[in-house]
This record gives C-alpha cells, sequence and structure tokens, in this order.
C-alpha cells in the first residue's frame, strides 16, 4: 500500500506538488490524473525515490522514505514515459542488469526473461540492441523491467504510451489480475478512457493541489457530468474557452501560411 | 562576408548562420552546466592547451640552448607536434561532422546536407584554431632565439602552426570521411570501424616516428643526396618552409615548401574534403536507418570479470561497461583513442639508442628503476584514459535505473568499472611486457624488473576517483570541452608520476646505501602495494544514498 501525508516539493519558488496527502490500499488500482504540469510525474518520482521531497512523509509497503529508502525501492516497479536507456545492451541484458540490481535469482532471471519476451510478443528481439526498437518496444520492454522482480506496489506514469492495442489490453487484463493478488497500481495517465475502463478510483491533481479523489460514480453525481473527460474538464477547468481557442489556433496557422 | 563565402559553396546563408549559432549555444549551457561558467570552461581549455605545448617548448628550449638552430629546423620540430596534437586533439572532436547527434532532431527539416557539413566544417576549424594557437603559444615565444633573432618569428610561428592545424583536420577528416562511408556497407561496418580506432594510432607514426627515423636515413643518403628531399615529402617540413619564407629566406627551397604547403591546402579543399562534402547526404541517411540484426536464439553470457565477483552491483557494472566496450563506436572511440596515447610515446622512447644499450646489459640498478617506470608510465597512463573516459555515455541519461534501483553499495558498480580496466587493460599489458621482458633478460629477472612498477599501478588504479554520480557511464560527455574534473585528473595523473619518480629515488639511495637495504625497499614497496590494493578493493561503503 501507498501512504503520502503532506507532501510538498518545491523547485526553487516554484511548488510542483502543494502538500497533498492519500492513500492506496493494498489490492486496489488508482488513477491519477492531471493536466501537463500538474504534479503527477514529480509525485511518482518521489515516492519511487527519484526525487527528495521538500516536506511530508511517504511509506510505500510498510517502508518508510526517509529511514528506508532501499527496501522501499525493492518493493516498487517504475515505469516511466520514453525513459532513456542503455541503448547499447540488448533485451536480454538490459532485464538481467534490472534482475540483477532488483537482486532476482539469477536462474529466475533467465526464466523470466523468456516468459516476458514470449508474452510481449519479443522472443525474436532478445538479442537485438535497444538503440534499434521502436517506441512500443521500448515502452514493452519498461513493462518487463518493473514486472521482473514481482513488485508489491507499480507505479506507472503513462505506461500505455505507443502500446499497439493488443498490448493495451493484454496489460489491462493484466494489472486487474495483479491487484486481485494484492499489488497496489498507481496509474498515472492522459488517456482518460483507460483510467475510466482500469481504475475504480480516481485521483485528480492541478497545479499541484490534490482538487479530488473519490471513485468515478461519486465524482459522477459531485459534478453532474457523465464522462471521465467531462469532469476531469470541470474539475481542472480546462474547458473555459475552448471555442475561442480552437479559432485562435486556426487564424494563427493560416496567417502563418500567408506570411 | 559569411553570406558571401556561404553562397559561393551552395549553402543557404540563413541556415547556415542558424546552425552556428545553435551550436555556439548548445556547447555553451553544455559547458555553463557544467562548470558554472561557460568562460571559465572556455579559459580552462586554453590553459589545458598551453600547458601541452609546454613539453615542446622545453625540448626546443634545450636544443636552442645546445647548439643554434635556424627557424626552419626549429618550426619541422615544432610543427610535427603540433600537427600530431591537433591530429589526435581534434580526433574526439570530429563526431561534430561524423557523428552529430543534434541531427537526428534536425533531419526533418529542410536544411541541406552541405549546408550542415559546413556548419559542422566551420566549428571544427574554429576550435582547432583555438586549440592550435594555444598549444603553440610557448614554442612561438621561445622561437625568438632561433639563429634569426627575428621579432617576427612568434607571430609567423603562431600563423603557420594555425594553418598548419587545419590541414591535420582537413587530412583527418577526408581519411576518417572515407572510412565511414564504408559504414553503408554492413560487411564492412566492423572493418571501419576497426580503421577508425587504428587510425589515431597510425597517424602520430607518420609524423612523429618518420622524422625521427630520417637522421638514421641522413647517414645513408650522405652520399644519395637528392634522397635527401624525402623529408620535403613530409607537410610538417611544408609548413616549416612557410614559416622560413614568412621570416624573410627567400632561398629556392623555402619558396618551394610554401608553394606545396599552399597547393596541398587548396588542394585538400577543392578534392577530397568537398568530395566527402558531396557523399554526406548519403552518410547522414545511413545515420537514420535502424540496424537490426536478428538472433533468435537467447543465451545470456556473462562477461569474464563478472562471473569473478559475488556481489551483484560489480556484475552489473562490469557487464554493462563490458557491453558498451563491445558494442557502443562511440565509447570506443573514446576509450580507445585515448590509450593509443602512450603506445606511441613507447614507440618514439624505443626508437633512442640508449634504450637498447640498457636492454643489452644484465641487472644494474637504473635498468631495474627504468623498466618499472616505463611500465607504470605507459599503463598508468592508459587506465587514466579508460578510466577517465568510461565514466561518459550518450546513454547517461538512462543512470535513472540506478538511481531507482535498491542499491546496497552503490559504488560496486564503479568497482566492476575497475574490475574491467583490471582485466582489459593491466592484464594484457602485464603480459605483453612481462613476456617481452622474459625474452630481453630471461628467468625471473623480468618479472624482478616489473613488479614495483606493476604493484605501484594497482595502488593507482584502485585509487583513481570515481565520478561524482559513482557510476560508470552516467555523465554527459562534452563533445567541444574540457571541465574542472577532467583538469583534476590531468593533475593528479601528473602529480601521480611525480610521487611514482620518489619511489624510485628511494630505491635508487638504497641500493647505494647496501643492496641488502634495496631488497628490503623493494619487498615493501611490492607487497605495500599490493596490500593496499586488495585492502581498498574490497573496502565496504555502506549506506544508501540518493545517487
Amino acid at each position: 500500500m501507498i501512504r503520502v501525508s503532506h507532501l510538498t516539493k518545491k523547485y526553487g519558488t516554484s511548488i510542483a506538488v502543494d502538500d497533498i496527502s492519500f492513500e492506496v490500499p493494498a489490492g486496489e488500482i488508482v488513477g491519477y490524473l492531471g493536466p501537463n504540469g500538474a504534479g503527477k510525474s514529480t509525485t511518482l518520482k518521489m515516492l519511487v525515490g527519484l526525487v527528495e521531497p521538500t516536506a511530508g512523509d511517504i511509506s510505500v509497503a510498510g517502508c518508510d522514505a526517509a529511514t528506508d529508502l532501499l527496501e522501499l525501492k525493492k518493493r516498487v516497479g517504475y515505469v516511466t514515459e520514453n525513459a532513456q536507456l542503455f541503448e547499447s545492451l540488448t533485451l536480454a541484458e538490459h532485464l538481467q542488469l534490472m534482475g540483477r540490481l532488483y537482486h532476482v535469482e539469477e536462474s529466475l532471471i533467465h526464466k523470466k526473461i523468456l516468459e516476458f519476451a514470449r508474452l510481449f510478443d519479443m522472443a525474436p528481439n532478445t538479442k537485438q540492441k535497444i538503440s534499434s526498437f521502436s517506441q512500443g518496444m521500448r515502452q514493452k520492454l519498461l513493462i518487463m523491467s518493473a514486472l521482473l522482480h514481482n513488485p508489491d506496489v507499480l507505479l506507472f506514469d503513462e505506461p500505455f504510451t505507443n502500446l499497439d492495442v493488443t498490448t493495451v489490453t493484454l496489460m489491462k487484463t493484466m494489472l486487474q489480475r495483479l491487484a486481485e493478488t494484492g499489488k497496489t497500481v498507481l496509474y498515472c495517465t492522459h488517456i482518460l478512457e483507460v483510467a475510466e475502463t482500469l481504475c475504480p478510483r480516481i485521483m485528480i491533481i492541478n497545479k499541484g493541489k490534490l482538487i479530488a479523489d473519490a471513485s468515478v460514480e461519486e465524482l459522477q453525481k459531485m459534478t453532474s457530468q457523465t464522462e471521465l473527460a467531462q469532469i476531469f474538464a470541470q474539475l481542472t477547468d480546462t474547458a473555459s474557452g475552448i471555442d475561442q481557442k480552437t479559432e485562435d489556433a486556426v487564424r494563427i496557422v493560416m496567417g502563418g501560411a500567408d506570411a | 562576408m559569411l553570406d558571401k563565402i556561404a553562397q559561393i559553396y551552395g549553402v543557404d546563408p540563413a541556415h547556415f548562420k542558424q546552425l552556428l549559432k545553435l551550436d555556439k549555444t548548445v556547447a555553451s549551457r553544455a559547458k555553463g552546466d557544467k562548470n558554472g561558467s561557460a568562460i571559465f570552461s572556455y579559459g580552462l581549455v586554453c590553459c589545458f592547451h598551453v600547458i601541452l605545448g609546454l613539453p615542446v617548448a622545453f625540448i626546443l628550449l634545450f636544443r636552442l640552448l645546445d647548439a643554434p638552430v635556424d627557424g626552419f629546423d626549429y618550426a619541422i620540430i615544432g610543427l610535427s607536434y603540433t600537427m600530431v596534437m591537433t591530429a589526435f586533439l581534434s580526433y574526439s572532436r570530429l563526431e561534430f561532422i561524423l557523428n552529430p547527434i543534434d541531427y537526428l532532431v534536425l533531419a526533418h527539416t529542410p536544411v541541406s546536407s552541405r549546408t550542415f557539413f559546413l556548419a559542422k566544417l566551420t566549428r571544427l576549424l574554429a576550435s582547432t584554431a583555438v586549440m592550435s594557437s594555444c598549444l603553440n603559444l610557448l614554442p612561438a615565444i621561445t622561437g625568438y632565439w632561433t639563429a634569426e633573432r627575428s621579432p617576427l618569428f612568434p607571430v609567423v610561428y603562431l600563423g603557420v602552426s594555425v594553418i598548419a592545424g587545419f590541414f591535420s583536420v582537413g587530412v583527418l577528416t577526408v581519411i576518417t570521411g572515407y572510412v565511414t562511408k564504408l559504414h553503408t556497407y554492413e560487411k564492412l561496418r566492423s572493418i571501419s570501424k576497426y580503421s577508425e580506432l587504428a587510425f589515431p594510432v597510425l597517424f602520430p607514426f607518420v609524423y612523429l616516428v618518420v622524422p625521427r627515423l630520417l637522421p638514421e636515413l641522413k647517414i645513408v643518403s650522405d652520399k644519395l643526396i637528392p634522397f635527401l628531399t624525402a623529408f620535403y615529402l613530409l607537410p610538417n617540413s611544408w609548413f616549416a618552409g612557410m614559416v622560413a619564407f614568412g621570416l624573410g629566406d627567400v632561398h629556392y627551397r623555402f619558396l618551394i615548401l610554401t608553394a606545396v604547403a599552399i597547393l596541398a591546402m587548396l588542394l585538400l579543399v577543392v578534392g577530397p574534403l568537398r568530395s566527402v562534402a558531396k557523399g554526406y547526404s548519403r552518410f547522414l541517411t545511413s545515420l537514420l536507418e535502424s540496424r537490426k540484426t536478428q538472433k533468435p536464439q537467447l543465451k545470456l553470457r556473462a562477461s569474464l570479470v563478472s562471473r569473478v565477483f559475488e556481489r551483484r552491483e560489480t556484475r552489473v557494472g562490469a557487464d554493462l561497461v563490458f557491453a558498451y566496450l563491445r558494442r557502443d563506436r562511440r565509447t570506443q572511440l573514446r576509450v580507445f583513442s585515448a590509450v593509443g596515447t602512450p603506445v606511441i610515446f613507447l614507440a618514439i622512447l624505443f626508437q633512442d639508442n640508449p634504450v637498447w644499450d640498457w636492454i643489452g646489459k644484465p641487472f644494474t640498478i637504473w635498468l631495474a628503476l627504468g623498466v618499472s617506470a616505463i611500465f607504470f608510465f605507459g599503463c598508468s597512463t592508459m587506465v587514466s584514459s579508460f578510466l577517465g573516459q568510461i565514466r561518459y555515455s550518450d546513454h547517461w541519461k538512462a543512470k535513472w535505473i540506478f538511481q531507482c534501483a535498491p542499491l546496497t553499495v552503490p559504488h560496486a558498480l564503479w568497482r566492476g568499472t575497475l574490475a574491467t580496466t583490471l582485466i582489459y587493460i593491466v592484464l594484457p599489458y602485464t603480459i605483453l611486457l612481462l613476456t617481452l621482458a622474459t625474452i630481453f633478460w630471461r628467468g625471473l629477472w623480468g618479472m624482478f624488473y616489473l613488479l614495483p612498477g606493476l604493484s605501484a599501478l594497482l595502488v593507482y588504479a584502485v585509487c583513481y576517483p570515481k565520478p561524482n554520480s559513482g557510476l560508470p557511464l552516467s555523465e554527459e560527455f562534452i563533445q567541444s570541452g574540457w571541465n574542472l574534473e577532467q583538469l583534476w585528473l590531468l593533475i593528479r595523473f601528473i602529480c601521480t608520476q611525480l610521487i611514482f619518480g620518489v619511489v624510485l629515488a628511494i630505491q635508487f639511495v638504497m641500493y647505494k646505501l647496501g643492496v641488502g637495504l634495496y631488497i628490503g625497499c623493494y619487498a615493501f614497496i611490492v607487497i605495500g602495494g599490493i596490500l593496499i590494493f586488495i585492502h581498498n578493493f574490497n573496502k565496504k561503503q555502506l549506506g544508501e544514498v540518493h545517487v
């Protein structure tokens, strides 16, 4: 489970995450939504120990980030969008590296690499360098890396970007099954359709502040809207003036062409 | 004026200016990010090159004190050094042209490949001009004391050395460009890769070793005077002739040499360089091709080094570095082209007859100390080059993987790198020199000579400073300059050589005081060094940190 209390991150004078608190119990999938620059990725980075919080407490899978960061990292699987990789390694070498870093048994690493590669239709690519992979293949590799050590908590930051429909379907059902086995999933995304079907509970962050934390049904009642996209637009105030902005965009494009 | 030049070469002046501006901004921001100030970083680069010019300035000054030397002879020695060093130092910068990382960003824009090439070449020549000027500043000043005592000498010499630097870089670009063209052919790709690695080692041979052979040739050629003209076939003498001509010596010899230098420059620009530029678009296209090699069977192979270690972090470090050394062309270029430097110095050293005289003799204290010194200098240079470069990678942003991972001992990753260095640098070098030493001196004498150097080397390697991150391949390589950390590593390297010099001096004093004392001192150095190495290599550094 994840427990966050009064979490704050400041970069100089700007506040990326502003005093947020929430809890995600074991076996739950929670959608973490917000517009660009809202503070979603920063929150996840703090949860995984990549960024040090300015204030607040983090506890993941019973491990305190301030005192037991190492144990916390062992329990977390993290997937981020367009992550940089050591591109001269092959798929198998990368997974071997990850397995070793997360203390997976050597024989299990080999077994899991073969099985994951088959599962994600990448068996022919195991000896191929990452530099030749498409974005979708890289994303699959990142997902495999995050799952390799059987973590208790999964932190997914836009995990389905660039993935094909089959893989997205597989991932959705797999995450639901993993949640049933007691794994906690914090799912950060812009794709509201996926969040709507996958996550029974939604948290919305805007300008660093947590502005909503409820089930989809509760959010529908709260906003009198039926679709998550409308709920999101209303809560984050991103829908206002969209018609005018569209007109402006067309005018700018056409003016640019004249010039 | 820039517009006119650009138009002559058929490039788009607006694009050309934009690309130059972009390069400048990116370079200065990268330098600024590393050191806090771009101007400070440029200052460091200049200081470093001025320091590099110091040895040749000393050599030339000693030669002038020994006997009067005329401007032409002085310029030959100085320019030979300059051209070699310029070629060496420019080699990593050829990546501007031959491996432009920003091309992938600009590939879809309507910038012509010729414009792109000219912008990159301009930047390379600009940095060459600065580098050559700094490198030759001290030799130019000491050149005032040549036979002519011309106050014009520093100015003329400095000007010609910049032109000679351009020539070196031009030749280097052309040859490497032709070799790189082979990249479009799959089967020849690996050959071209190794040619590129071998090139920085071969290049100095042409300029440095061949002129050193010429005095030997001269004895023979006294009877065959025309044969001496072979000397003038080398570009360093063309530019030396230009210096003499610039100083006002209008002897026909210098006139011809100056004309040859100018002609060579022109031919280089309108011939091979233009040809490389014309084929540049095809080359750039090949950069965008994905190179897929399918090997369906999965067989994970751990490197030799990694199997030795139980700690997983060490194995990860060793395997990662090993994979990059095996596959990543940029890593290979940076690491191995730097490793080639001591090979050249050793080759030059063995050109001198006194060294061969030493080798022919049975045990003398000078031989024992000399072999230790050569071993230590050669291998410590390689170790420095290797460890100094392996911290950089184009994929340095992937270090987030280590930051996320539960590393119990983060520095164990660097220990894996160190182990790779010992296996791939120290071990082969030791075996090679031990074999040679055994052949020269029979039995165990060779080993006796080498052991103090090896022991000191192990201490040097294990105490080599870790990068700030403590991780291999996790720092950004700034193509266009030096940072404070690199300068610190250079100073540290020089100090280490001095310290080892003191160790040798102590051995010498002990030998003079008595053989027993010498043997005791010898044993202390060898055993002490090995113990320090073992202690430091196994030292535990526990505790989790935000790496």
